[in-house]
């Protein structure tokens, strides 16, 4: 077969389907409507048809069936109950799985229809079995037709144009689809018979309530649960239908099964067919669908040719492919181009005679461009078409009663972001439905109506398109929510106790996050809505989430009426230039060269303080890895963006204007890197790279590391990480590390501000001096740096600063010291990004640059007992609590602490790890409260294992506080917190 | 496509079928190497254009042309096969092939002659070659005086293959 009108065939079929979902649901809501089942039958027969003419006898079949019941319902002859829909939508199911198969291999699949087509006529046979007669009448009628076809079908076969030309002829009228109908369709008839038959007690052609047990017992047993009760509650449905109808049904019932198209489009046919037809205008036969008369004949003689069914609207659109609509996108860029050349060329000679036509060009041209776009908006209905299915089959499995709602359906987008929202709106409407109503019962308790209502809405606000998904079910339960993100380890308690309502809903956008306590088939697998806020963001959308406990949810998404068309910010950075998409873009800030001293550092991060939040910045050149032309006289400029909840500060050279750009797709090669979303052509014909905020966003979400952000949410990602943030650092030829917790900031000083006194070097340093040392070494010192970078320690009043040769990078390592060193400011070595590195030991060049450093504390003079296996982490705490005055004892296990307690030495806490060898964290803390004299020393649990397994377990077995390792300053505290509340009792031990 | 060039393409009924397709050759030069594509993948030949620079880009590709409306990714061919830069990239010439529906422009020295190679040999590309130049060739046409070599247009523009990278 032909592959383009096989493409045609599956374009159109695919584009009926979407609607017929929509149209057989709305039937089951208002099953008396003419219009509405005319359409569906329609739409099934334009399928059926054109199956015929291109050979598909499979698909041809069951659509054939499909339509037979159909064919009842318009008659009137069967009722469009539930049960009934549900057998015409596994119909179209399979027709779509047909499809589907089709559309993949070229080739038609071979699924076995057979029992569903048996189930299907067995339902159209009830519409039919109103009386003898008629059972045996389409038997006869294919025979018929079959006689027919004998003659003509061989000459009229797939001369679709000679068909139109002779529709006045007697025969051509009866050829509908040649071929198949002869040998596949007829025998459905013939099967129908003994199927029926077989049932026990039961007659097809009985009608009256056993015509209803045929149905359900029939059924699948999917069918058969619907049908059931329906059938058994209601046998008057059918049978009343089939009294009703049955006179009629005698004649015009099995006539619409067999050759409905061809009988009522081929008024003027004669011969074999009218021994049908004289039924037919004597009958029954105008049925509102039948108003659309005239259309009919044109439909039949379409098939032949593949023409498009024509129906309402649709007469007056055509199918374009979207290559061809890009395409011409691509022209008019072009001759927007060329315009603006021209425009330019034309500039200060008004005199010229190109004058007028060019502007009338311009016009034209705009007009043009605007057109175009306009043709590649969809309305927002056509992503909502498969949504009133998916409801139905939510509200059958999962019980819930829902009305769906819809407005604003004809709200127009580009169908690039229609493509892109379909699936999170599916998500998020099955999520409605499945988390979000409550079942009947407990909506009637709560003095709700039964059914719960989601509502579906969309429309225009200023350049972009609003789509609300309001419900009015249970609404989320907050605490919930923020019981089982701190039970997944997604906040702490502390963090927790903080959160506002807002900040707690946004949880649930976090990747791995779901309340639902059931895992469903449909939904409660905790993915879902992170992956929504994703998609909508990619496309430059925003989510916004509403509820109120007891009354409902509304999710509120934001996004862009086009992506092909943006806004977007022109800025320059280290030579050239890139867009930035005006969505993202929050504010521009710009500070004269004195002011630019408000940008301050944490770290090497600079920020900017902006109203009442600390704005990270980063330098656009240096993310692209472009030099920048240093320019200390100029203004530095801050395009603010925003990426969800994060800001943050962009410095660029200069900011030209905001432009609309025509976004284009990057080749295959440039996919790769995160920082570019696409690229576009300025008006002076210049290619620029458009700028991916949310993909800058993310990356330097994993690259840079402000102290400022060494918030409790790094420490958990570092206890499930098991991993310790290093400063990599250069003095002289040896590369060293320290733990960044132990640094407090990194700074470069101007050689001429270096001073030296009497103790050594100083620097004066945020009104104070600062001590600063060299690091120990056996090479000679070597000349200080301009600037001279140098690791500031602080610890309160004061800091020392390490002179270093150079910072090097900031990394998570595992961290595992492999050997250790007697040398003297040296921890040991450990293995950092594949190198041996010396950990420098902050304890010793703090203790040299300030020997009273430890005076300034009350601290207890009792010792704290250390206990880990890890040598490094004994060593990280000693140098931690010595470092602020506290005295350490550290043993390895569980057993030598037992053994020092025991020996009645005396500490003012413990500090343990929980896994142990021989005696464990957790066996320790135990011993030590059943311990007399020991009930009320202090035990903190520090430990990388996961918080929200093992805090419970430590808090149980004595263990006063829980701290994943290591954060020294909320040691320190912690410590502190745990001695103090009896510092009398401390002073009296040791007195 | 190799089988017009074995040696036993000799006569004229053997060729004649596929003279259109996979006779003719576009033949450029890189560095001093003479190098050909199949006329068929090239979209056209275009001079000195204006390449706009995509900072972060690997650095086989030059950067972007506006092609008529259409955007174009050019590959620096030397950069691609290893060869020291040349003089001036504001002087290469592109030819702009067609790759699974994408145009891509390789930047070369200079544009030659369209050659007819008809009833000549492809052979296989030595084996002393380096790997990472016989992983983008498809063989080596003798001409009369010189070698062309032939270029895989999709091995070069896949550049994951290019060794020493991730």
């Amino acid at each position: 077969m032909e592959e383009e009108i096989l493409t045609e065939f599956l374009a159109e079929s695919w584009e009926n389907l979407s609607r017929l979902d929509q149209e057989i649901v709305d039937l089951e809501k208002q099953p008396r409507n003419a219009e509405l089942l005319g359409s569906i039958f329609r739409t099934i027969h334009t399928i059926k048809g054109t199956c015929g003419f291109i050979g598909l006898t499979g698909l041809g079949a069951v659509a054939h069936s499909v339509e037979n019941v159909l064919g009842q319902m318009r008659e009137g002859n069967l009722e469009a109950s539930p049960a009934t829909i549900s057998m015409v939508l596994q119909g179209v199911d399979r027709i779509r799985e047909q499809l589907q198969g089709l559309e993949a291999t070229g080739e038609e699949p071979r699924l076995d229809s057979r029992d569903l087509i048996k189930r299907l006529d067995l339902v159209a046979s009830i519409g039919a079995s109103g009386s003898a007669a008629p059972t045996c009448s389409p038997a006869e009628l294919f025979a018929a037709t079959k006689a027919a076809l004998a003659t003509g079908s061989m000459e009229h076969a797939g001369e679709g144009a000679e068909l139109t030309a002779a529709s006045t002829e007697p025969a051509a009228g009866t050829i509908e689809p040649p071929a198949i109908w002869n040998d596949e369709i007829a025998p459905p008839p013939a099967r129908q018979q003994p199927a029926a038959s077989s049932l026990p007690a039961a007659s097809v052609t009985s009608g009256g309530a056993s015509s209803a047990s045929v149905y359900s017992s029939a059924g699948t047993p999917a069918a058969a649960d619907d049908t059931a009760p329906q059938a058994a509650a209601s046998p008057g449905i059918v049978s009343g239908g089939l009294a009703a109808g049955c006179a009629a049904a005698g004649e015009a019932g099995p006539a619409e099964t067999a050759s409905d198209p061809v009988a009522s489009s081929s008024a003027s046919s004669v011969g074999t067919h009218s021994q049908t037809r004289p039924a037919g205008p004597a009958g029954r036969n105008p049925v509102p669908p039948r108003g659309t008369l005239p259309e009919q004949p044109a439909e039949q003689t379409d098939e032949p040719g593949t023409e498009k069914p024509q129906r309402g609207v649709a007469d007056l659109s055509i199918r374009v492919g979207i290559d061809v609509l890009d395409s011409l996108m691509n022209l008019v860029g072009e001759l927007v181009l060329t315009r603006n050349q021209l425009l330019q060329l034309a500039r200060g000679d008004e005199e010229s005679r190109y004058a007028g036509p060019i502007v009338h060009l311009n016009r034209v041209t705009t007009d043009l461009q605007e057109g175009v776009m306009k043709t590649r908006m969809q309305p927002i209905g056509n992503a909502w078409a498969k949504l009133p299915r998916l409801v139905r089959d939510l509200t059958h499995v999962t019980g819930h009663q829902v009305q769906l709602e819809m407005t604003g359906a004809e709200t127009e987008l580009d169908r690039t972001v229609l493509d892109a929202i379909k699936d999170p709106l599916t998500h998020m409407v099955r999520n409605s439905v499945d988390h979000g109503i409550e079942p009947p019962e407990v909506r009637l308790q709560q003095g709700k109506p039964e059914s719960g209502t989601i509502r579906l809405s969309a429309c225009h606000e200023g350049g972009h398109v609003i789509i609300c998904i309001e419900d009015d079910g249970g609404g989320i339960n907050t605490a919930r929510v923020l019981e089982k993100a701190i039970s997944k380890g997604l906040v702490n308690r502390t963090q927790a106790s903080g959160m506002s309502q807002n900040e707690i809903l946004t949880l649930i956008f976090t990747p791995g996050f779901s309340t639902a306590d059931r895992i469903s088939a449909v939904s409660g697998r905790g993915v879902g809505m992170d992956v929504v806020r994703t998609q909508i963001e990619r496309i430059g959308g925003v989510v916004d989430l509403t509820s109120t406990e007891g009354q409902g949810t509304t999710i509120r998404i934001r996004i862009p009426l086009t992506l092909a068309i943006i806004s977007a910010l022109v800025v320059e950075s280290g030579g050239q230039s890139f867009a930035i998409p005006q969505l993202g873009v929050v504010e521009l800030v710009r500070l004269s060269s004195e002011a630019r001293k408000r940008i301050e550092r944490i770290n090497d991060q600079e920020v900017f303080r902006l109203r009442d939040r600390l704005l990270p910045l980063i330098h656009l050149n240096r993310l692209l890895e472009l030099e920048e032309l240093e320019d200390s006289e100029r203004d530095t400029n801050i395009v603010v963006v925003q990426v969800g909840e994060e800001q943050f500060g962009l410095i660029v050279y200069d900011v030209f204007d905001t432009e609309e750009i025509v976004v284009k797709p990057m080749g295959q090669m440039l996919k790769d890197i995160p920082v570019y979303q696409g690229t576009t052509i300025l008006g002076d014909g210049r290619v620029i790279m458009i700028l991916d905020v949310a993909g800058i966003s993310a990356e330097l979400g994993t690259t840079s590391r402000g102290l400022e952000n060494r918030s409790d949410k790094d420490q958990s990602t570092e206890a499930v990480r098991n991993t310790t943030s290093l400063l990599k650092f250069r003095a002289n030829s040896t590369t060293m590390a320290v733990p960044l917790s132990l640094v407090a900031r990194l700074e470069e000083f101007p050689l001429s501000t270096i001073e030296r006194s009497s103790s050594g070097l100083v620097v004066q340093y945020r009104n104070d001096l600062l001590p600063l040392l060299p690091l120990h070494s056996d090479e000679p010192a070597t000349e200080l740096a301009d600037p001279q970078p140098v690791i500031v320690f602080s610890e309160g009043t004061h800091s020392m600063g390490l002179l270093v040769s150079e910072i090097q990078d900031i990394l998570d390592e595992h961290l595992v010291i492999r050997k250790q060193r007697n040398r003297p400011g040296i921890l040991g070595t450990a293995i950092v990004s594949g190198h041996a590195t010396d950990i420098i030991d902050t304890n010793y060049y703090i203790t040299a640059a300030q020997p009273d450093w430890f005076d300034h504390h009350s601290t207890p003079v009792d010792p704290v007992l250390i206990v880990d296996d890890s040598l490094f982490f004994r060593q990280l705490a000693t140098t931690a609590l010595e470092a602020s005055g506290w005295r350490t004892v550290s043993v390895q296990n569980g057993q030598a602490a037992i053994d020092l307690l025991e020996s009645d030495r005396r500490f003012c806490a413990v500090l343990t790890d929980l896994e142990l060898a021989t005696v464990s964290g957790l066996e320790l803390a135990g011993w030590i409260r059943s311990r007399r004299g020991l009930e009320k020393l202090p035990i903190i649990a520090l430990t990388s294992l996961d918080r929200s397994i093992w805090q419970p377990l430590a808090l149980q077995a004595g263990c006063d506080c829980f701290l994943s390792k290591f954060n020294a300053q909320l040691l320190l505290s912690s410590l502190t917190g745990l001695t103090q509340p009896d510092p009398a009792q401390m002073i009296g031990a040791t007195a | 496509m190799t089988t017009a060039f074995n040696s036993s393409a000799g006569t004229a009924a053997a060729y004649g079928s596929r003279r259109e397709t996979t006779a003719l050759y576009v033949s450029f030069r890189v560095d001093s190497h003479l190098m050909g594509v199949p006329v068929h993948v090239v979209q056209e030949v275009l001079n000195p254009h204006t390449i706009a620079p995509t900072p972060r880009a690997r650095p086989e590709i030059a950067g972007l042309l506006n092609l008529r409306g259409q955007i174009v990714t050019a590959v620096d061919l030397r950069c691609r096969l290893g060869i020291q830069p040349g003089a001036d990239q504001a002087t290469s010439m592109n030819v702009v092939v067609r790759h699974r529906e994408e145009s891509c422009s390789l930047l070369v020295d200079e544009v030659g002659d369209v050659i007819d190679v008809a009833g000549m040999a492809l052979v296989p590309p030595p084996p002393t070659l380096k790997q990472s130049w016989r992983q983008v060739i498809t063989g080596v046409i003798p001409l009369e005086d010189e070698l062309m070599i032939v270029l895989d247009v999709a091995a070069i523009l896949v550049l994951d293959k290019v060794p020493g990278r991730p």
